[in-house]
């Protein structure tokens, strides 16, 4: 048997590595994702623009929350986008560059994904019962 | 104030939290508003054929129960490790993760797709 598989340590290690690994595959979605949420926010931008010229309150209100939206949208984008770059570059070697940096950049993430959720749902909600759709 | 590791997976676990809930009450609305839908058809018996939008709905729910499920697994999963310290769990919570954020490039091809469809048929009717 080898002996190294009852080492404390070396398991410890072979965690650590399966995790930076796993860690490093999600860069490839984000960055999908980060790419589609600056063109989304670009179309919602002149969405919005054109509600906010409207002389209706309702519309204008409409206007107001989709203008929220684009820069929730933007913000989450911006984060998804700063975290694939810190993934990318991630060196445990470096004090600087710690397991729990990348970690208070993931909550980061989940920080502006739980805010563009709440602000997405409020204005859908807004939306379909304010009578703006169908 | 310098991170630890303990206060990063507590401030993700509780956004992660406030995501999973606002995803599910957005979830629910999805199913009782495709669940409405259905009824209502059935109800003026306009229900003859299948029809595409029930089925575009129901998909799309099918679709947002999976992810809901990602996100509470990755978020059960942190939990676990917030408790026992055990970097498997880190590693799968992750992993769950990783599926979710995947899940996001499929949605919006899907959405490009259901409009494609809807704006092809439109052009033909125009054009003839």
């Amino acid at each position: 048997m080898d002996p190294n598989l009852l080492d404390d340590k070396n398991l410890d290690v072979e965690y650590r590595n399966s995790l930076l690994k796993e860690l490093g595959k999600v860069e490839i979605w984000l960055s999908i994702l980060a790419a589609f949420g600056f063109i989304a926010g670009a179309g919602l931008f002149f969405v919005a623009m054109s509600a906010l010229e409207d002389k209706n309150e309702g519309v204008f209100l409409l206007g107001v929350l989709l203008m929220g939206l684009v820069g929730l949208v933007f913000y989450w984008s911006n984060t998804a986008f700063k975290y694939t770059r810190v993934i990318k570059w991630y060196d445990p070697e470096l004090i600087t560059n710690r397991l729990e940096h990348l970690f208070e950049d993931n909550s980061r993430l989940w920080r502006a994904t739980a805010l563009l959720f709440i602000w997405l749902f409020g204005t859908l909600s807004y939306i379909i019962y304010g009578g703006f759709f169908g | 104030m310098e991170p630890t590791q303990e206060s990063a997976i507590a401030k993700i676990i509780f956004w992660q939290r406030l995501t999973v809930f606002i995803f599910t009450l957005f979830l629910l609305s999805s199913w009782g508003f495709t669940i409405y839908e259905i009824n209502l058809s059935l109800e003026i018996g306009y229900f003859d054929e299948v029809q595409e939008q029930h089925l575009f709905y129901i998909a799309f729910c099918l679709l947002g129960t999976y992810v809901a499920y990602l996100l509470l697994k990755s978020l059960s999963f942190l939990i676990a490790y917030q408790k026992e310290k055990e970097q498997l769990d880190l590693e799968l919570a992750f992993q769950k993760q990783r599926h979710f954020w995947r899940v996001g490039p499929i949605v919006f091809m899907l959405i490009l797709l259901a409009f494609i469809a809807m704006i092809i048929p439109a052009l033909i009717n125009t054009y003839n």
